[in-house]
Order: C-alpha cells, then structure tokens, then sequence
C-alpha cells in the first residue's frame, strides 16, 4: 500500500504541470483504476461492477414507488454484506494494520460502507442524483481507497482539482507526518507490543500497563498515521478531504471521544445506524434511556465487526455501546443525586477534567485489547494487569 | 406553537431533559460547547417534532440542521407545510 503511495507521489508533479483542470478528474479515474488494477484485479472489478450497479439504482429508484426503492436498496445492502463477509472471511494476504490482517482484497470494507451510504441515500433522498464520472472517482480515488477516510459524497463530488504551491507545501508536511506515525510510531510500537500481547502472563506489571496504553497509541498511529497520508494525497491533487482524527485522547468522556476518533466512520455509524434504531425504539415509546442504548448497541456492535468478523471485535463493540450510554444517560441521572458542588467541580475544574480524561483513556485502552488481541487474551491480560497491581 | 415562546420553551427542554444549565444564545454551537451528541440530537429531534407538529426525517437528523436555536428555527419552518 505504501508502494501505491509513493507512486501517486511520484505522479502529481506530471499531473499538475500536464493536465489541465477540465481534464483532471478524466486523468484521476484512469489513474485510480490502473492503481486498482495495479493492486489487485480484483479490486478493479469489484469497484466497476458496484459503481455500475450503484448508478443504475440511483438513476431507476427515484421513479419507483417508497416500497420498491426500499426493497431495491435492500436487496444492494444483502449483496454488499455477502461481499464484506467474503473479503473478510476468506484469508488471503497480511494486513498492515491490525485489522487488515487477512483481507481478501485490499479496501473492499471501506467500499462497502460508501456503497451502502449511497444506496440508503438514493432511496430516501428525493430527487437524488449522481453523475456516473463523480460516483466513479470516489468510489476509487486511490489516496482514500485503502483505509479512508470515508468521504461524503456531497462533500467530495463539489470539488475542483485545483492545485497551489501553498497546497502543495502543506500536503507533503502531512504526508511526512503521516509516514512518520505509520512507519515509524506505529511499527516501532508493534515490534515492542507483540510478545506482550502473545503471552501476557510473562509481562512484568509496567510492561503491562505501558503495554495497554501502547495497543490504544497504536491503532490511533496506524488510523490516524494514514488518514494524513490520504489528505495529504488529496490535497496534492486537488481534493479536500475530511478530517479523521482531532485529538482524541484529551476528550473527556467517551461520547466526546468519538466524535473525534475516526470521525467520518463514526458519521456513518450516526446516520444509518444509531439515529433510525433509537429514533424507532423512541418512536414505539420505548424509554429513552432503552432506546439510546439500543441505537449504541446496534452501532458500536457493527463498528467492532466491520473491524473485524471476531468475538473480541463485538465484545469491544458492547463495552463502547456501555461506555456511550453511561455518558450520555447514566452518568447524567447520577449528577442530579449528587451534591451540586461536586457536580460543579466534576464539570469546571481543572482537576476535573484530568481526572475525566485519564478516566476516558483508561477505559478505551482497556477494552481496546479485546479488539487487539482476541476475547480470552484480552481477559487474560487484564486479569494479569489486576493480579499484577 | 408559538415561535415567540420558541427560544424559552427549547430552553426548559434543553435544561429539564439535556442539562443545559444555561439557555444557549440564537447563534451559540450546541455541538461545539459539548452539549449536543447523538444521545441528545434524538431526543432533541423528537421533541422539536412534537412542539411544532412536522415530522422530521431520519436523513434531517444531522447536527447542522440543530446546531443552534436559529438553525433549529430555520430547520422547523423549512418543513411547516406552507413553506
């Protein structure tokens, strides 16, 4: 995937000084599908055959009838689990990030989430529309391809590609950056972290507790390392694309957390899922505290399984849903029991906020080692942290 | 419904439901003062519905259509029906 980079590097001087804006986002399709096909055929004939399929749907939904638009985006949705079922299940290739490993083809996860925006947004937006060159460049543009970010449509298709001195200056500071957390931060972390997670019980207690910080620094490396690098290469070619990541491990809680921890996911994951699931529930006059954990659940569970088909990836789902809900409902019920002055400190204090922070930290990098490891590891290493403390 | 009552009565909703402590300015960011999350913008949504009688689409809740009391009233009489 950093070959692939690189090329696109190597690429954007001859596409600045050759191709002129009206014939950019022609050039920039040629490119990104010669890179699929580059990268795997496959890929090249996954993301032709969806985009294809895709623009047929949203140029047939809006004449069809509320009932048949819903059954065809159901019936897209169904095809699109199968695909991502697929290309995780059937082992084929190492990933570079911990939840890569066993691809079948490289940034199907990311296709499918985007296919399966556009679907639901074809059949519930009137008078939705797309041009099929537009929908076919983001699709497959190469720097967001792999690993994101998840672009927005709306947000992508209004752009011209055009390229400045001052731009360009600042796309390669962030794609330095970005190397520099992937390569770097991130591969370095992993070599030390490895035989800790392999055999937790034969860590010393500093090594286990500097050991769970450091799986929670490195998927925020690996994540946040090559988002850069794709708004780097999108800014060199003309794109703006969306931020992933805003600090997010000085967020004082967990729902301030993820709105700042891969953020175009967790877009996604507001949108289609916990909105309609706990807006329904609410709807049914459900109670409200039910309801918005029902919405996290349904969310945070499809998070940690799009990361990856395990038990450890749905138990890390369940403990953010838990984590999401104290914030937003338990926490605050709590606050109205207790004296107003702790309430205050708690809320205003300096020494609140640390406390609430180190407290945020504490609880993702905990639960993270599920998803880092497996379900019986990451039980194994935190009843070792316990044991050890 | 009276759009005169509009900023004191999402005002109570915000302090008695989302313990806003202090009645939000018409332009003030709900979203970027921490106090609007997905939690709260349901919640928020649903009552916006029921105080103004208009059904809000899933698709609609979004924090740019509840960021702030103006949008929030933009939002409600974009889908009054004489609008």
């Amino acid at each position: 995937m950093l070959l692939g980079f690189l090329a696109l590097l190597a690429f954007a001087p001859v596409y600045w000084l050759l191709v002129p804006v009206p014939w950019r986002q022609p050039v920039l399709i040629a490119v990104a599908l010669s890179g699929l096909a580059w990268i795997d055929p496959r890929a090249l004939l996954i993301v032709l055959a969806a985009a294809v399929l895709a623009y047929g749907f949203t140029r047939t939904a809006p004449g069809q009838p509320p009932r048949r638009r819903r059954l065809g985006a159901a019936a897209g949705l169904a095809c699109l689990v199968v695909l991502f079922a697929w290309n995780k299940l059937t082992p084929h290739r190492d990933g570079l990030l911990p939840s890569q490993a066993g691809l079948a083809v490289l940034g199907l996860s990311y296709l499918v989430l985007k296919l399966a925006a556009l679907l639901v947004e074809a059949a519930r937006t009137p008078g939705f529309a797309v041009r099929f060159p537009d929908l076919l460049l983001w699709l497959s543009f190469l720097p967001t391809y792999p690993s994101g970010p998840i672009e927005d449509l709306d947000h992508f298709r209004g752009q011209q590609p055009v390229v400045s001195v001052a731009r360009g200056l600042g796309a390669a500071e962030r794609i330095l950056f970005g190397l520099a957390k992937v390569l770097l931060g991130s591969h370095y972390l992993g070599q030390w972290l490895a035989p800790i997670l392999t055999d937790p019980l034969a860590a010393s207690a500093v090594e286990l507790w500097l050991g769970m910080y450091g799986v929670a620094a490195r998927f925020y490396l690996d994540f946040s390392g090559y988002s850069d690098i794709a708004i780097g290469l999108g800014a060199l070619y003309g794109y703006e694309i969306e931020e992933n990541f805003d600090w997010p491990f000085l967020r004082r809680n967990l729902v301030l957390f993820w709105q700042r921890w891969h953020m175009t996911l967790t877009r996604f994951l507001r949108v289609y899922l916990f909105v309609p699931v706990s807006r329904s529930l609410l709807r049914r006059k459900v109670p409200g505290g039910a309801a918005i954990f029902a919405g996290q659940l349904a969310a945070m569970l499809f998070c940690g399984l799009w990361h990856g088909l395990t038990w450890g990836f749905a138990f890390w789902g369940l403990t953010q849903a838990l984590g999401l809900t104290w914030v937003g409902v338990a926490a605050p019920r709590l606050g109205r029991r207790l004296p107003a002055p702790v309430v205050r400190w708690w809320r205003t204090s300096r020494a609140g906020y640390a406390l609430s922070t180190l407290l945020t930290l504490q609880y993702f990098s905990a639960t993270i080692l599920f998803a880092a490891v497996d379900l019986q590891r990451g039980v194994a290493y935190l009843l070792a942290l316990v044991g050890e403390w | 419904m009276d759009w005169d009552r509009f900023e004191e009565e999402v005002g109570a909703f915000l302090r008695d439901e989302l313990r806003v402590e202090e009645r939000p300015g018409p332009q003030a960011s709900l979203y970027r003062s921490g106090l609007l999350d997905s939690a709260s913008l349901v919640q928020l949504a649903g009552f916006l519905e029921e105080w103004a009688g208009v059904s809000i689409p899933d698709r609609d809740v979004k924090i740019e259509n509840f960021d702030t009391l103006h949008a929030m009233k933009q939002y409600l009489r974009s889908r009054l029906p004489s609008a």
